[in-house]
């Protein structure tokens, strides 16, 4: 293979790699603030595709505007999610905390999942591109969707970086990922910050699914592959972490790509494609199921 | 020969060395003090002790045997018990289930001989009247009371306790030493830590004292309640005035 | 009313099980006994789940997986390799004992979401390799495979079915009456105090594992040799959701409720059959409001308002 299709291959791997990371990124923060892992995130972001669906082919609004709104709308979706589901949890309102985190957004996932299958039927449908055509760096094509819909999700990631870094409400999130009971008793309305935590989350979520959705097809399923990336890259960067997620969804990305091209017999590779994560997750679950960065935590 | 022998034991935890160096012996019957300023070690020699944690280095004795590596439930059924800083009590069970399942753990057992003497336990520690109210409607104190039921339903030869009487109304921590002073007097070996010096030192003939993780006493109690470098490893925490 | 609790729970148990007896010979719709037949083998697999959430504190995502694996092994097993059915099932089972004992001693460490990650990917694993492997299996066209009797009659599989169910049943009553029951709340309520008082927590937790899916493996291979055809979607997570909402409806932390559940979710997702898709979003939705408000339930909700002072039996 020569070297000008392997570096089409990695950068594609790192293209792909940056939309992983939109959505692994929306997850951490889930996890890090309400340290629950959120079952129905690959939902989350098949909302958003369907949100950019209708915006965009229904009603008719431009594809640059579709992404940011399709945003909004998961954004203010994902902090009524937390208000009506999650927070009895922290309010002591429900027994087994655990079973409950998990089977309840387990069951967000099915409700959503048959919701977008009955109102829009299993049928792929295509979704305008923002930026439709070809870009050419040196002798590189790269289709030009893909390219900028990983610029915006660039973006999108600094953007979120800054605010949790910079901005008041964003440390004072940080600050309830790190001790709830303290960052109560400093002031801070942990339960709003929850709820935006939750928002952010699904907002990145929402934008990947956005950005995605021109580039894969949009469909009622089409969440569970991202999902399932999305876990293997937190798990593989720390759960937690933030840069163990961009930096483990960008690997991701890489190995992928290069992995089927790699591998000889084509049509048994493309089938087995989607299991090459999920080998992966099971994998660093048992061995190091801290991840690269992330902290271990001891038991008894 | 001794009952429990502890050589060299080191525990760490990452860069943490939680435990370095420490040996002593403890025979059949013994009661004896654990103490040490917080985050000397004592609970995770507990863990050790219990088979909870493995240590790094260093060797466990238990009735002549080395038990480096055996299973807390392997040490539990040789009659080697413990119970919790923070109880650990069954909270969905009755009070009854929560007896019963060590009464059950040997194979052999028959539910009915557990079940008259998980009673009879619950009778002597006077929560006869709890047995079918789930564990989770207790009280702090009768749940401590509950995890002694436990460990007395195993017959055990050696018990551990973590902090029993944290947070224990005065009435039942008397209750709780007459408990613990009835099972040494059947020759059961008692290891109490606590923080609490009234209590050390009215139960126990013999202390042992931690710092850092290293083992910095071990002697007749009056002893070391004057150990002038057990006062300074205590020195600035309010449990110097019980010294 | 004055009886105690027991005693009211245990007619109404006896009369359920008497009209579900005589369903048959009510001169119902043969499409109905067909339904309910298929009700009793989702009754199976939601009571076996939880018997592993409910009971063990273990919440896995491969039942349907292990359901599914448990009716191919069977149908390959009877078409391939030729042996009678009464060969073929009891070995599915075995099979799929020995992948959940073996997924079951993977897992020990793992714990909620952990665990229920690394169980959605084994899942989704042997589904794609079910799909891809259709060398062998047939992937999505589906693998045929031969019935239990010589004519298809609704009534013979109904009891077939309906007393596969209630053996089931009173199995895992027995086991969860014993010790071993014991053994299992404990490590469910704290693993630590329970290895501290001489619960082989590892053997039995991964025990657990093995019977649950074992369980599901020969509902699955029963179920083979009804429909008479496997197809890969009968591993999907989108069955997995189906069983979770049955159990979940029904009572997760009784394995009579997660049956009871079972029965009724089939029969109503017939019921609603015009509303299409809409039937998963519903049951989806019920399963967020049951957990949030009646977490033992409909089943249990039913009985806690019928008896106001319920104790004890119930977990």
């Amino acid at each position: 293979m020569g070297l000008l299709a392997f570096t089409e291959q990695v950068i594609n791997g790192l293209v792909i790699g940056s939309f992983y990371a939109l959505t692994a990124l929306g997850l951490a923060i889930i996890f890090g603030v309400l340290r629950i892992v959120n079952f129905a995130h690959g939902e989350l972001y098949m909302l958003g595709a369907y949100c950019y669906y209708v915006l965009t082919s229904v009603l008719g609004i431009p594809p640059l505007l579709g992404v940011p709104l399709a945003a909004l709308l998961l954004f203010i979706s994902g902090m009524a999610i937390e208000a009506s589901i999650v927070r009895p949890i922290y309010e002591g309102k429900v027994e087994r905390v655990d079973e409950y985190a998990i089977m309840i957004t387990f069951a967000l996932a099915i409700f959503l999942q048959n919701a977008a299958l009955a109102i829009f039927g299993p049928w792929t449908l295509r979704v305008d591109a923002v930026f439709a055509g070809r870009v050419s760096i040196g002798e590189l094509i790269i289709s030009g969707d893909r390219l900028a819909a990983a610029g915006i999700g660039v973006l999108l990631i600094m953007g979120v970086l800054y605010v949790l870094h910079r901005t008041w409400v964003g440390k004072a999130v940080r600050a309830v990922s790190q001790d709830r009971a303290t960052a109560a008793v400093v002031g801070i309305d942990v339960a709003r910050a929850s709820m935006i935590a939750f928002g952010i989350g699904s907002a990145l979520a929402g934008a990947a699914g956005a950005l995605m959705g021109p580039v894969f097809l949009v469909y009622p399923t089409m969440g569970l592959i991202p999902a399932i990336k999305a876990y293997v890259i937190i798990v593989l960067g720390g759960l937690g972490s933030l840069w163990g997620a961009i930096l483990g969804a960008l690997i991701l990305g890489v190995v992928e790509n290069l992995a089927t091209v790699l591998i000889p017999d084509t049509t048994r590779a493309l089938a087995y494609k989607d299991a090459y994560g999920l080998g992966l997750l099971i994998l660093i679950l048992l061995i190091r199921p801290q991840g690269l960065f992330g902290e271990r935590t001891r038991r008894s | 020969m001794s009952q429990i022998a502890v050589a060299c034991v080191e525990k760490r935890f990452g860069g943490l060395v939680a435990l370095k160096d420490v040996s002593f012996t403890v025979q059949a019957g013994e009661m004896v003090g654990l103490i040490g300023p917080n985050g000397s070690g004592k609970t995770t020699l507990l863990n050790v002790l219990s088979g909870f944690y493995q240590p790094e280095l260093g060797e466990v004795h238990y009735d002549g045997r080395t038990v480096n590596g055996l299973e807390p439930h392997q040490l539990a059924l040789a009659g080697l018990t413990r119970t919790f800083q923070v109880t650990k009590i069954f909270r969905r069970l009755s009070v009854l289930d929560n007896l019963l399942v060590p009464g059950l753990t040997e194979w052999t057992s028959s539910r009915k001989t557990a079940v008259a003497e998980a009673n009879r336990i619950l009778q002597e520690l006077g929560l006869d009247h709890l047995a079918g109210e789930m564990a989770s409607n207790l009280s702090g104190g009768q749940s401590k009371l509950l995890e002694f039921g436990r460990v007395m339903m195993l017959s055990p030869k050696v018990i551990l306790l973590d902090e029993p009487f944290g947070g224990v109304h005065p009435t039942l921590k008397t209750l709780m030493h007459e408990v613990v002073r009835g099972w040494n007097a059947q020759d059961i070996t008692i290891v109490l830590i606590s923080h609490d010096m009234g209590s050390i030192f009215d139960l126990c003939k013999r202390v042992l004292v931690l710092h850092n993780g290293a083992l910095i006493a071990d002697g007749p109690a009056e002893e070391v309640r004057r150990s002038p470098r057990v006062v300074e490893a205590y020195l600035g925490t309010k449990s110097v005035r019980a010294v | 009313m004055n009886m105690p609790p027991e005693t009211g729970v245990r007619a109404a148990a006896a009369a359920l099980v008497l009209i579900f007896a005589l369903i048959p010979t009510l001169g119902l719709q043969e499409y109905w006994i067909y339904i309910l037949t298929i009700g009793f083998f989702y009754a199976v697999l939601a009571s076996s789940w939880s018997l592993l959430v409910g009971y063990v504190g273990r919440i896995s995502f491969a039942h349907a997986a292990m359901a599914g694996l448990g009716a191919y092994t069977s149908a390959m097993a009877s078409t391939r390799l030729g042996l009678p059915l009464y060969a073929s099932i009891p070995l599915a089972a075995l099979v799929v004992g020995c992948v959940g004992l073996f997924l079951g001693r993977i897992c020990l460490k793992l714990h909620g979401a952990y665990l229920g990650l690394t169980t959605i990917a084994f899942s989704e694993i042997f589904r794609i390799a079910v799909t891809a492997e259709h060398g062998f299996t047939r992937g999505s066209l589906g693998l045929q495979a031969p019935g239990f009797f010589a004519t298809n009659g609704r009534a013979q599989y109904y009891y077939l079915f309906f007393i596969f169910l209630l053996c089931v049943l009173g199995t895992m009553w027995l086991l969860l009456r014993s010790r071993i029951g014991l053994y299992f709340a404990a490590i469910r309520e704290d693993e630590d105090a329970a290895a501290s008082l001489g619960v082989h927590v590892v053997r039995w937790k991964v025990m657990a594992f093995a019977i649950s899916s074992m369980i599901a493996g020969l509902a699955g291979a029963f179920y083979a040799h009804f429909v008479q055809l496997v197809a890969p979607s009968m591993m999907s997570l989108q069955e997995m959701g189906l069983i979770l909402s049955m159990a979940v409806i029904g009572g997760f932390q009784n394995i009579f409720f997660a049956a009871i559940g079972g029965v009724f979710l089939e029969v109503l997702l017939e019921l609603m059959r015009e509303i299409g898709g809409w039937r998963m979003t519903i049951f989806g939705l019920a399963v967020m409001v049951v957990l949030r408000y009646a977490p033992n339930g409909l089943v249990g909700e039913l009985i806690r308002i019928s008896y106001r002072h319920v104790r004890g039996w119930v977990t």
